[in-house]
């Protein structure tokens, strides 16, 4: 297999990426001397699960079958990096298996060297097997102020869908005020500024309190691939996205792929990340864990102005979905602390740990209802300090979470593989609840290019089906769709059904014109803001 | 390497178009790879099947919802089925009206296994013979239409009373809420279940794909 | 909940109005709470759309609790009986040629009004749940400046007409007001028609939902027509192009306060899958987002209490029937009293409030108006099939309504005759065929079984049916041709329809509210100049007229068009409205409330809702009750 390159992993070709989207390069000054420069694309990592075959072909010849998973397959998932797209087919690796069952197979692994990928220290991402629990990770560099043209360096979306200032400039965070002290004295802290949907789940479906009684926080960020998207095509305000010269405009996210020599480009990734405020007698070696300045939103009621507080986030939720050449819908990838929840039917049998972070194996008769929501109001109010309030007998509300729908055997079968190949890390302590994609072929090959053409033109007039028949139906992360977990269809998760309505503030170019506001399945762009007035 | 059946060469196809090409290289040596499992694989569900051997029940609900419906197999039962109908209504018929089932599935047996090409035709001409079996194609036929269940004794009663001069109303069962969401009347009409779009926004203001996207196309547009 | 002398204002009921008006007190801090009959807001909306899914019969109630169905979606007269239910509602399941049978009814109907005539049934039903009637379409229209005067500009329609105490001007800040909080969408030059205004600089919050295919079409049929096919209209001239505008709705077009933008679900009533049509949940949510707000599911108002003088309500009693077995009797205190239960829980709760026999008439009813002049809009719909040869309209896509014809709903005819708005549906002939559950089933159903419920396949009505590759081309050729347009009419204020008590109970003691209604000859003349626009309208399509009036309906009535016997009918369209009606205060005994909505009688009572329209117009009355109640909040504001 390849060796990448021991420097950071993947750099990617800006300029080369931007030509080829007609975009022009950024002015940008804070961006590192590397991205100006041609650089040739970075190595993809294409490990596979599949069924050995010609051992002819080097290209083909690397199988990772996982039982049993010996030094040398080990060594090759930890340091072979980001895929940049997914290596799956309905017959392999078990051809006694069904050709879903297969294709699913492959997508899971696909998500498994992503997170592996992503977590890997910043500093060397070769090193995940040495890493330590506070290690911080390649996807958090950017929000530690250490940003290059990495294609998998992340911006949090609230650094750049600005309402002040006119262009977001990459890797620049925005400290808020009230954390400007804080963040001076201790610069390389985390800071998560914290919106409403920072604690409340989407569409206002409700926070999620753990069992310390702290409100879970939410944070979203994006790859650079993103950004320069956005910002390349001023999509970054609402006054842009509104802006007759984006009327016509056909949203279309760069995506992943790889080319015939394993070279190739990761293309568009977004993140969405859930974490827990780990007290000082938690056990943190547990979680991966940050330590972080933490700005609280404002709320209905406050007569006071919002606090930053300095908090240890220990991660509980991941999501991380990456738009492909052969899935431009996206694959949609969803882990979890092995801790967080029970599953429904391990309650039912009375198979349960000693605790969970959003479950009390112990309550009696005075436990929350089961997946229901926290009491109103649901804002975290500033003298509580991100503590839910205390009701009127002067407990606090804490959420009693299970998981409705049970990971599959698969699924459990290939955490348990990897989590052997993590075993010397707190990585260990993560699950892959799911991973989905689309599966209509046909329907999603009407994006698709050939081999060898140039980045895929998504057919935007395409009817019937948005989303290309999302395979499993249903997937819901406890911690981030907590209370629309089920198998209703609409009604319940699936990130694909939901995020297939996501649209932008796109006008038409006149009152009857045509009307096309899609968004490429992200939400990001509805979060632009207003030059001025409040946010609606 | 054994005799593949005309269908199974069809599904080979089918999966091999449906194979992407970010995992051609996989494809490439696996077709080169070993060929007896080939067959097996070709055959969805039901993995005892080879080229020659009886038809199963399930394949043949397949054929027989397929020529009932005018919706070709490949739809009704994709390869890479993500949803899984095929399994729940079939459950549903063995478990509603187990002996008429039977009948129509050894119907269309016979005539698969005496012509597959002439048999979407054969098996409707003889199902038609019994009221039985007669009815109780037309209720298959609006389960996978409608994702609902009409009986077919209702069903006749409908056409016994046909000249009814009130119209006569039969009730009727929601199979299940997959089920009414994946009802092919709503696609034929190139729209949507009511409650249930996949679509963007706007787009009812153009006008929908042509009908063979809705319900036959299985290879994609540029190919 | 015990009586609290601390509460600023109790709201009896969470549908738009009192969640409005719950959200705007909310904002300044006041303490509110609300008590709400039916069951509160779920965590998430499954078991709605589970229950919609699994309904036999997707009425407008389906979703919703107290469910109407069985384990196999069908409808249970058990769980459904009205004397059991603690908060029944009516459902349309019910209007049938048994409509009147109290056993079955919710609503008590009697088969004659008190001067003699025969009534029929009131068509429309409503939800008693938190948020009200999230059913609605989501329409947002406003009223037309004539529609506050009838009385002032048609001296010579029915005398039961009467003018507002208000007029559009007064009003017009208020509609910009609830536009921003529903989150309304239209394009504003092409609302301005029939004298309505807006200030210069306004813009709506969001631009028009595209309009449908079927709209471009009934569009297209209404150009170049001749004075003398229009002549009938009774307008100032006949027109010769009858304009199809985008209706207002509260349905985003783009993101809105954190909802998405309409997919096209086409399932706007009953429920919309996402959220993209607003519903009172979503104001009521942020109502109860304040400390100083609760609300008491559960919990039916069953008395106002006034005090010694009968002047001023002391509070209000009720019975929180919970979700055991076991009711709890309460009653609260509060400074200001709100009730907003809509135009038939309201005067039902007013008439039984009789305050241990020393207000036999019930509370703030000295005008004796309290549950009279009941006005629905009878909704008049006509459905046809264009021919094969003609290009496909496409229908089931979309919102269920983009379009409408607004322009004929003001003009000189009002002397004469009721005037229409007109629906342009989206939805096919899904609700229309009466008795047999709709499309596309019932169409699909005569294709595969060889029957003709829906008039559409008389040759083969035969028994023998198709399969394969015949019927999928049939069905395509069939269903994609469908439309179906539906016309809203004025109701005159007939004092003799009304809302009074009847001698059955619910499930909690309480006496069911009884309905007696007809519709006037002044209405069912709207009626049949609708009818007269549908045939030209179908003409002008080339459409094949599908409609039909079942024998058995009992909303059936004949009307002689052009020397023709007609038969014609109505169904509900949801709009309950004027049975406590608003009036000068200068007159208390002319009406129940004054334009902010306050009882004459008691300075601390207000009755909020489209109860409060003395005429009842041709748009849908949502926007007009939601800026009526954004006044009424701002004047109870100053008061507590």
């Amino acid at each position: 297999m390849r060796q990448h390159r021991s420097s950071t992993l993947g750099l990617i070709n800006i300029v080369g990426l931007l030509g080829v989207l007609g975009l022009s390069q950024p002015s940008s000054a804070q961006s590192p001397p590397s991205a100006k420069t041609t650089q040739s694309a970075p190595q993809c990592n294409l490990l596979h699960d599949l069924v050995p075959s010609d051992p002819a072909n080097p290209l083909s010849s690397d199988p990772t079958k996982l039982t049993p998973v010996d030094a040398t397959t080990k060594e090759k998932i930890l340091t072979s990096g980001l895929p940049c797209a997914e290596i799956q087919t309905d017959k392999g690796p078990d051809p006694t298996k069904t050709p879903i069952e297969n294709r699913q197979r492959g997508f899971d692994f696909f998500s498994w060297l992503t997170f592996i990928a992503m977590n890997a220290p910043a500093a060397n991402p070769k090193g995940i097997d040495t890493s330590q629990p506070d290690t911080p990770t390649v996807w958090e560099r950017a929000s530690l102020g250490r940003a290059d043209g990495d294609s998998q360096n992340f911006m949090p979306l609230l650094d750049v869908m600005l309402s002040k200032r006119d262009k977001p400039i990459w890797g620049e965070r925005i400290i808020p005020a009230a954390c400007q002290v804080q963040h001076k004295r201790k610069p390389n802290l985390m800071v998560v500024k914290m919106i409403e949907e920072s604690f409340n789940q989407p569409f206002k479906t409700g926070p999620l309190i753990d069992q310390r009684g702290n409100y879970a926080i939410f944070d979203i960020l994006m790859n650079k691939v993103m950004f320069d998207y956005i910002v390349g095509n001023n999509l970054h305000t609402q006054a842009g996205q509104m802006s007759n010269k984006n009327a016509g405009l056909r949203i279309d996210f760069p995506s992943g792929h790889h080319d015939k020599d394993g070279k190739g480009d990761p293309g568009a990734i977004m993140l969405k990340v859930s974490w827990r405020i780990l007290e000082p007698d938690d056990d943190k070696t547990k979680f991966h864990h940050v330590q972080a300045l933490v700005a609280m939103p404002s709320s209905p009621d406050q007569r006071t102005n919002p606090p930053c507080l300095e908090k240890t986030l220990g991660l509980v939720g991941f999501h991380v979905v990456h738009k492909t050449e052969g899935r431009p819908q996206w694959i949609w990838t969803s882990f979890e602390h092995i801790d967080n929840v029970p599953e429904k039917t391990d309650v039912e049998a009375g198979k349960l740990k000693s605790s969970y972070n959003f479950y009390d194996p112990k309550c009696t008769t005075d436990c929350a209802q089961v997946n229901e929501t926290p009491p109103r109001p649901w804002d975290p109010e500033p003298e509580n300090k991100l503590k839910f309030r205390a009701g009127p007998d002067g407990k606090i509300f804490k959420s009693q979470i299970v998981r409705e729908v049970p990971l599959t055997k698969a699924t459990k079968d290939i955490n348990e593989k990897f989590q052997a190949v993590l075993s010397n890390t707190v990585w260990k302590n993560y699950i892959l609840i799911g991973t989905q994609w689309p599966s209509a072929f046909p329907c999603t090959a009407d994006h698709s290019v050939q081999p060898g053409a140039p980045l895929p033109k998504t057919d935007f007039e395409k009817q019937p089906d948005m989303n290309c028949a999302p395979a499993p139906i249903f997937l819901a992360n406890s911690t981030l769709e907590t209370y629309s977990q089920g198998q209703v269809p609409q009604a319940s998760s699936s990130c694909m059904a939901c995020h297939g309505n996501a649209t932008s503030y796109q006008r038409p170019k006149s009152p009857n014109g045509v009307y096309f506001n899609q968004s490429d399945f992200t939400f990001m762009l509805e979060k632009a803001q207003p030059k001025a007035g409040p946010k609606r | 390497m054994s005799d593949l059946t005309r269908r199974e060469r069809a599904q080979q196809a089918q999966s091999a178009a449906e194979d992407d090409h970010a995992s051609r290289l996989t494809r490439r040596t696996m077709l080169a790879g070993v060929a007896a499992t080939t067959a097996i694989v070709t055959v969805s569900v039901d993995t005892s099947s080879v080229a020659q051997s009886p038809i199963s029940d399930m394949e043949a609900f397949t054929q027989l919802s397929a020529a009932l419906t005018g919706i070709p197999a490949g739809k009704l039962a994709p390869a890479t089925d993500s949803i899984g109908l095929r399994q729940d209504y079939f459950n549903w018929l063995n478990e509603k009206e187990p002996t008429a089932f039977a009948s129509l599935l050894n119907i269309a047996k016979t005539r698969i296994t005496e012509n597959k090409d002439t048999a979407p035709q054969t098996m409707i001409d003889e199902l038609r013979i019994n009221d039985n079996t007669n009815f109780l194609a037309r209720s298959i036929v609006l389960m996978w239409y409608l994702g609902s269940w009409y009986s077919p004794a209702n069903l006749k009663r409908l056409v016994d009373e046909k000249s009814s001069r009130v119209p006569v109303f039969v009730p009727h069962t929601v199979i299940s809420p997959k089920a009414y969401t994946q009802g092919w009347a709503w696609r034929i009409a190139q729209a949507h279940p009511m409650g249930y779009s996949d679509m963007q926004f706007g787009y009812w203001a153009r006008e929908p794909a042509p009908i063979e996207d809705f319900i036959s196309r299985t290879a994609a547009k540029g190919t | 909940m015990m009586a609290d002398e601390n509460v600023d204002v109790v709201i009896v009921g969470s549908g738009f109005a009192g969640a409005l008006i719950a959200n705007e007190l909310a904002k300044l801090g006041k303490r509110v709470v609300i008590l709400e009959a039916g069951d509160g807001i779920p965590t998430d909306i499954n078991k709605y759309m589970e229950r919609f899914y699994k309904a036999a019969a997707k009425v407008p109630e389906s979703p919703y609790t107290p469910t109407l169905f069985d384990k196999d979606g069908q409808f249970s007269p058990e769980a459904n009986d009205p004397s059991r239910m603690p908060a029944g509602r009516p459902t349309v399941l019910t209007i049938t040629e048994d409509w009147a049978n109290p056993q079955k009814s919710y609503l008590v109907h009697d088969k004659k009004k008190d001067d003699g005539q025969l009534a029929t049934p009131f068509a429309s039903t409503y939800d008693r749940i938190a948020g009200g009637t999230s059913h609605w379409l989501g329409t947002c229209l406003r009223f037309v400046p004539a529609d506050f005067e009838m009385r002032k500009r048609y001296p010579n329609c029915p005398k039961e007409f009467v003018n507002w105490p208000i007029n559009y001007n007064e009003v017009e800040r208020h509609y910009r007001k609830a536009e921003e909080e529903l989150g309304v969408s239209a394009d504003i030059v092409e609302q301005k028609y029939l004298g309505i205004t807006f200030p210069p600089d306004y813009r709506y919050p969001m631009p028009r939902i595209p309009e449908s295919l079927t709209d471009r079409a009934v569009r297209r049929a209404l150009q170049n027509l001749k004075p003398a096919e229009t002549w009938f209209l009774g307008m100032s001239r006949p027109p010769t192009d009858i304009p199809v505008r985008g209706v207002p709705a509260a349905r985003n077009s783009q993101p809105y306060r954190n909802r998405r933008a309409c997919a096209g679900n086409t399932n706007c009533i009953p429920i919309c899958p996402i959220q993209a049509k607003y519903d009172p949940t979503i104001t009521l949510n942020e109502a109860l987002n304040h400390k100083s707000v609760t609300m008491m599911k559960n919990t039916v108002a069953k008395e106002v209490i006034l005090d010694g003088d009968l002047r001023r309500v002391t509070q209000i009693d009720y019975i929180d029937y919970g979700t055991g077995p076991t009711q709890k009797t309460g009653s609260i205190k509060a400074k200001i009293f709100v009730i907003a239960a809509n135009a038939i829980e309201t005067p039902r709760l007013l008439l039984m409030s009789q305050n241990a026999g020393r207000k036999p008439e019930g509370v703030a009813n000295s005008s004796g108006m309290v549950g009279r002049h009941l006005m629905d809009h009878p909704y008049y719909v006509g459905w046809g099939l264009l021919p094969k040869e003609a290009k496909p309209l496409y229908p089931y896509r979309g919102p269920l309504i983009t379009s409408g014809i607004a322009d004929l709903c003001d003009g000189p005819f009002r002397n004469e005759r009721a005037a229409f708005r007109v629906d342009i549906g989206n939805e096919g002939w899904n609700f229309v065929v009466a008795g047999t559950g709709g499309d596309p089933d019932l169409t699909t159903i005569d294709f595969v079984n060889g029957v003709n419920r829906s008039g559409v396949n008389p040759d083969g009505n035969t028994g023998e049916g198709m399969f394969g590759k015949n019927l999928v081309d049939k069905l395509n050729e069939t269903i994609t041709r469908q439309f179906r347009v539906g016309f809203l009419v004025e109701q005159t204020p007939d004092p003799d329809n009304r809302v009074t008590l009847s001698n059955f109970r619910d499930g909690l003691g309480l006496p069911r509210p009884k309905i007696a209604y007809s519709l006037s000859p002044y209405t069912k003349r709207g009626i049949v100049a609708a009818k007269q626009l549908q045939d030209l309208l179908f003409t002008k399509m080339g459409a094949k007229d599908h409609t039909t009036v079942l024998p058995i309906d009992p909303t059936l009535f004949e009307e002689e068009i052009n020397g023709q016997r007609v038969q014609l009918n109505y169904v509900g369209a949801g709009h309950i409205m004027g049975t406590y009606r608003m009036g000068p205060k200068d007159k208390p005994k002319e009406s129940v409330v004054d334009s902010f909505q306050r009882s004459h009688d008691h300075d601390n009572l207000y009755l909020v809702g489209s109860g409060t329209f003395p005429t009842g117009a041709t748009a849908n009355p949502t926007l007009t009750l939601a800026a009526l109640a954004l006044r009424t909040a701002e004047q109870i504001a100053k008061r507590v």
